[in-house]
């Protein structure tokens, strides 16, 4: 509930973070280093703020705090909203469809073969210590990227096919890419001032604090206080429309039903990531509005298909059913997917298909009608047919060892939902004569058995990024395991899915820039993920908010009408969002309680009373001796 | 949890050492120096061994340091093997330990913590302070009201006043913390059910300046709820030590002398019978501040109080060995220092001890 990190479903825009890099080198060398080297520490507590009378301060509740301001070493969501606040990228993701619009490029163009990329950087923007930003620092930002080994690691999937980049006139910038690359059209790496980081050398890259977090966005850090807020305050000249806002707070609870209670007490404005049962009870509560909005994730059945090295050498002791895509077909007839999705989720969330939730659009996969669906029946005649004949108790039999199947059934410990779903799960597969032995362990604990290939099958989620090639790569050949066969090394693979086709369709759609060609390609991956079943994909959960609508008006969703309020891919909200008309600025901040000062006066007078009465009783026994 | 090495060596043998080493008659003016010196070099040793402990404990239970390093981003082999280089944990164990050593005692620094890629010392100074402020203020409060409760309680033993007050603390003290923290946040700080007069949680609002006179007033503010939350819970192991010490002592033939002396009641509890009943109570008490820097994960979770609880709880589930290290070496550190002063404190108060 509180702090669980590092899963895969948390590091949802971390996932620009890609393939091979030397990730935190830069952080070996300062271990070894004087700590007080590193540039500007930030002491506890904070620095005053002083908020002027009748400003309009927005304040949202999380769960996790941060865990670091400089863009090249967070991890958390929480880090990526903070990043995506105060700097600005060349491209934006729209409120209305995620489409690409223009960021601190106001248009690009690329030749015909997609190996010369031209942008031109918008002019009269200032960083937030009043100097201008300009081409120079989009090169030089990109230009560390890709050489800055701890910079590389954390942006790759953007930079990965970039060969070179300059600038050619005042406003122009020109990359030279390796290979042709769509995430051109909406490059994550956010734009750094080259007169702040060239201070910083590369082996402080990752350990730099970078407290003052000098950007060009529409907010400007103020003050993080450790584990209790950050606090951001607007940038009033921003280009693209100032926020309406004055200040941004992001209050960390530990405790969700604290975070609740906050909530429709009035201390915070808005929650996101709420449970399914705190965001039932706060159905019909007055000034407050919820929003069940699309997820950006999904959780599936995976099944060990034959963990091995990219080399193709077979890694650990997988039953070999997984690795029968007729068997894995006979299990997506066995569970009830919609019935899944409203007991699990409690409503929720949709009910899976692939591995592009339907948020996003185009890029997400519809099966159409009847492909798979529940039928239990068909699922114990697909499994006799395909060999899998019960044994007298009612259990398969292996057809290939000649035994009674019991699947090793592993999850992650930390989420009540993929609890919930294990439970079901494993009933819809014993009613088929699928026995299985479930095992809830730490994420660490489970890449290490899924590593090293000892597993049968798992239920796990993912955060998906709005461009779908990194969630493809995760089911190519080459992100099964590194290493050896006997050392191995987790790649992105879980399944350990390798079908030559696919992958020569990935290559194809990640070299293929005009969305119109490249989204049928990308749906003929999913179809075939689709029936050939690595992964069962159950349902998509929605991410549940709520805020306090009797107070703030301007909440944005993205994608219009179904999307995300808070935590978007943007600022669309924190920069809309308004009190309402009818209210004034000074009803807004009710500050210090007055009964704060009617307790202190009362513990006070107690204080004195006490310190008086000992006095008198003292003297009075001293008296009685004598 | 009291017991140091040196205490666990048989009495005779150190009184033997002692004797020895100070014949003199005027030794009685040397016995306290000698006790804390004694003291003193059992810490240090303790203090020693806690580092050689802590060191191979996360190195047995780590079983792939790299991974918390790389936090999910993909590496392949050669990028880990460097890596690995460029950490030392290519050496052996024990040039790691000497590399650990080195850094830890002649240049002060605890590594950089792989969560919060700062150095660990200022992560854990980041904490410090509201840790000591919570877990400390609770810690005295309770020690002082559940040592009176204990004083009056055992003196009229039986009455309506010992009946009730027993009662409540023990009934407190089963309860568990997550539990009593939530009913009260959601009867003084929500205001659903309750009277909303407290704040949710954290330490102080974002706008007011922590280190102004509104500052401190708004901490304090803040305080109350999660305070009274420890401040109950601490309550009976205060109470009920110094409850069963008092009835001992009570019990003995100095109190009947006493009274026989015709002294008043009040004389005889406060003169007597308390000034030696205190002694086990106060070693109690100085063990239990060693633990006060290790914070209360249940309450700063139900209050969002980011304290040591909590940042232990984040180096657990983040994997961050050199933080948890560091940790684990101040919680341990700070354990031992208030078992010595404890046991410099009885030897002052209680002439007994220094015989030993």
């Amino acid at each position: 509930m509180n702090t669980t990190p590092r899963g895969r479903r948390n590091a949802r825009r971390a996932v620009f973070a890609g393939a091979a890099a030397l990730a935190v080198v830069a952080l070996a060398t300062p271990a070894l280093a004087d700590p007080s080297a590193s540039p500007s520490s930030s002491g506890s507590p904070s620095a005053s703020v002083s908020v002027p009378p009748g400003s309009k301060t927005f304040t949202i509740g999380i769960l996790q705090d941060d865990d670091s301001l400089n863009p090249f070493s967070g991890f958390l969501v929480t880090s990526f909203e903070i990043y995506a606040d105060t700097y600005d990228t060349l491209q934006n993701l729209s409120a209305k469809d995620l489409s690409p619009t223009p960021g601190l490029a106001t248009k690009w163009t690329h030749t015909p073969d997609g190996l010369t990329w031209t942008f031109t950087i918008r002019q009269g923007v200032k960083w937030s210590d009043g100097q201008p930003m300009t081409a120079d620092d989009v090169v030089y930002t990109y230009n560390r990227t890709l050489t800055d080994d701890t910079a590389n690691a954390q942006y790759l999937s953007s930079v990965q096919n970039i060969d070179s980049v300059e600038q050619s006139g005042p406003d122009t910038v020109v990359f030279h890419m390796k290979a042709p690359d769509p995430v051109m059209n909406y490059s994550g790496v956010p734009i750094l001032p080259k007169h702040i980081w060239t201070n910083v050398s590369t082996k402080d890259t990752g350990t730099f604090e970078n407290t003052a977090m000098i950007g060009t966005g529409p907010f400007q850090m103020i003050q993080w206080a450790k584990g209790q807020f950050i606090k951001l305050k607007a940038n009033k000249t921003y280009w693209d429309g100032a926020p309406k806002i004055d200040y941004l707070v992001y209050r960390v609870f530990d405790d969700e039903d604290a975070e609740v209670q906050a909530l429709r007490k009035g201390e915070i404005d808005a929650v996101d990531a709420l449970s399914p049962n705190n965001y039932d009870s706060l159905k019909g509560v007055k000034g407050l509005t919820r929003i069940s909005a699309q997820g950006v994730g999904f959780d599936e059945l995976g099944f060990n298909t034959g963990t091995a090295t990219v080399d193709g050498a077979a890694v650990g002791n997988g039953n070999p059913a997984g690795r029968d895509p007729k068997f894995r077909q006979a299990v997506t007839y066995a569970i009830d997917l919609k019935s899944l999705t409203d007991r699990v989720l409690q409503g929720h969330g949709l009910v899976g298909a692939s591995i592009m939730p339907p948020v996003f659009g185009e890029w997400a996969y519809a099966p159409g009608d009847g492909v798979y669906k529940y039928d239990p029946v068909k699922a114990g005649q697909l499994l006799d047919a395909a060999g899998y004949t019960k044994a007298a108790d009612g259990n398969r039999i292996d057809p290939v060892t000649k035994k009674e199947m019991n699947l090793r059934f592993d999850a992650p410990n930390d989420d009540p939902v993929v609890k919930q779903a294990v439970a079901f799960v494993q009933g819809y597969l014993q009613a088929v004569g699928i026995k299985t032995t479930t095992q809830l362990v730490d994420e660490d604990k489970l890449t290490d058995l899924i590593a090293n290939g000892d597993d049968d099958i798992y239920i796990w989620g993912w955060s998906v990024s709005p461009d779908p090639t990194f969630q493809l790569s995760t089911m190519t050949c080459d992100q099964r395991d590194t290493g050896t066969a006997k050392a191995p090394v987790a790649g992105w693979s879980d399944s350990y899915y390798c079908n030559p086709t696919y992958d020569a369709l990935y290559k194809q759609q990640s070299t293929t820039i005009d969305p119109k060609t490249r989204k049928p390609i990308v749906e003929q991956m999913q179809q075939i993920l689709y029936q050939d079943a690595p992964y069962i994909v159950l349902f998509y959960p929605d991410d549940l908010e709520a805020y306090n609508s009797a107070k703030w008006g301007g909440i944005v969703q993205q994608p219009t009408g179904k999307g995300a309020a808070f935590f978007q891919f943007g600022t669309y909200t924190t920069r809309q969002v308004d009190l309402r008309a009818d209210l004034t600025a000074n009803t807004t901040k009710t500050g210090t309680n007055p009964l704060v000062w009617v307790i202190v006066a009362i513990a006070g007078v107690v204080i004195i009373a006490g310190l008086a009465f000992g006095f008198l009783r003292r003297r009075s026994t001293a008296d009685e001796r004598e | 949890m009291t017991t140091l090495p040196i205490e666990s060596a048989p009495p005779e043998a150190l009184s033997r050492a002692s004797g020895g080493r100070s014949p003199s008659p005027r030794s009685g003016r040397w016995r306290i120096p000698i006790l804390i010196a004694r003291r003193l070099v059992g810490a240090i040793l303790s203090l020693l061994a806690i580092v050689l402990f802590n060191f191979f404990l996360f190195n047995v239970i780590s079983s792939n340091p790299i991974r918390a390093l790389v936090r999910n981003r993909h590496l392949d082999a050669a990028a880990q093997a460097q890596l690995r280089h460029e950490f030392g944990y290519d050496k052996s164990k024990w040039n790691q330990f000497l590399d650990y050593c080195n850094q830890l005692f002649l240049h002060h620094n605890l590594g950089i913590s792989t969560y919060f890629t700062r150095p660990v010392w200022n992560v854990i100074a980041d904490r410090i302070w509201p840790t000591v402020l919570l877990v400390g203020v609770s810690t005295i409060l309770s020690s002082l009201i559940g040592t009176w409760i204990g004083i009056k309680g055992a003196w009229e033993r039986g009455s309506a006043f010992d009946k009730i007050s027993n009662g409540i603390s023990v009934t407190l003290y089963s309860v568990p913390e997550f539990w009593l923290g939530l009913v009260i946040l959601m009867f003084l700080a929500g205001d659903q059910v309750g009277l909303g007069w407290f704040p949710l949680g954290g330490i102080y609002d974002d706008d007011v300046n922590p280190a102004s006179v509104a500052g401190w007033i708004n901490i304090g503010w803040h305080l109350v709820l999660p305070g009274l939350t420890l401040t109950l819970g601490y309550l009976a192991q205060y109470q009920l030590v110094m409850r069963s010490s008092m009835l001992d002592e009570m019990a003995q033939d100095y109190v009947q002398t006493a009274r026989a002396k015709g002294l008043r009641d009040l004389a005889v509890r406060r003169h007597h019978v308390v000034p030696n009943a205190l002694l086990p109570a106060m070693t109690q008490i100085f063990l239990y501040f060693g633990f006060v820097i290790s914070g209360a994960l249940v309450v700063e979770t139900v209050y969002s109080w980011p304290g040591l609880g909590l940042l232990t709880e984040t180096a657990v589930s983040g994997a961050d060995f050199p933080l948890l290290r560091g940790l684990f070496l101040l919680f341990t550190a700070s354990v031992i220092v208030f078992n010595l002063v404890a046991d410099v404190m009885l030897g002052i108060l209680d002439p007994r001890v220094r015989e030993l």
